[in-house]
């Protein structure tokens, strides 16, 4: 090896300073992340609650339209026939 | 190095740790700014910790560590190039200026001076050759690239580097 090669190995293998930053999110990632699962439960939580919610709309709807009839017999207005 | 060993959560930080000042040489031949590099930091852990059981080999962890870092810097480097969040260095890299100024003037470059004189493709072979101690082969591997092209970037970097060493 040469020495400009030595040189270059010298250059490249001296360690240089990691940003306090840089360290932490290296040594905490896990832990915090194992804080953050909660926050996937509330998250299906929150969408169980959407699909459930626009689900029962949807149902409602069908069975408005299918048993329209009955539903005005229901508020009073009696059958359109 | 045992598989359970590193998908034990406290082993497996605990070896990551043993790698910061490489793992962080690398993410700084890509991004420049520290709060990108904790970002990509933060996700290279979460994605490598999830998809340990896939790694056949725990021989080539710290490789395949590497490749999920670069993945994730090219990733996090081409969201901000599409958003125009340009960095100045970045700009400047493909026209590098002699009259930059460098930690040390006394025929010595630094890691940082690298940074300055060399292009991305040039930087991260030549840390992944110098520093890592990878073979033009294992490299071509890593970023998925011809080993003569590895060699050609290789070369240029060091008639690059020469070049500034007479300058300086």
């Amino acid at each position: 090896m040469d020495e400009f090669e030595s040189r270059l190995k010298n250059y490249f293998k001296k360690n240089i300073d990691v940003p306090n930053q840089c360290k932490n999110a290296l040594r905490n990632t896990l832990y915090i992340n194992k804080k953050s699962k909660k926050n996937y439960y509330s998250f299906f939580l929150r969408q169980a609650i959407t699909i459930a919610s626009v689900g029962s709309v949807f149902i409602c709807g069908v069975a408005f339209a299918t048993n329209f009839n009955n539903i005005r017999g229901f508020f009073g207005l009696g059958s359109r026939n | 190095m045992k598989k359970q060993k590193i998908g034990d959560k406290e082993a497996f930080t605990k070896i990551v740790i043993s790698y910061e000042n490489d793992l962080y040489k690398i993410a700084r031949t890509r991004l420049q700014n520290d709060d990108d590099i904790s970002d990509v930091f933060q996700e290279t852990i979460i994605n490598a910790f999830k998809s340990i059981k896939k790694l056949k080999n725990t021989e080539y962890f710290k490789t395949w560590l590497i490749r999920i870092l670069i993945n994730n810097c090219n990733s996090l480097y081409s969201k901000k190039k599409k958003r125009k969040e340009f960095f100045i260095e970045d700009l400047q890299e493909d026209n590098y200026r002699i009259e930059d100024d460098f930690e040390n003037i006394n025929g010595e470059l630094s890691f940082n001076d690298m940074m300055k004189i060399l292009n991305y493709d040039e930087r991260i072979a030549m840390t992944l050759y110098y520093s890592e101690g990878y073979t033009n082969k294992e490299i071509s591997k890593i970023l998925r690239t011809n080993e003569n092209t590895i060699k050609a970037r290789i070369s240029r970097a060091k008639l690059k580097i020469k070049k500034m060493l007479r300058e300086c």
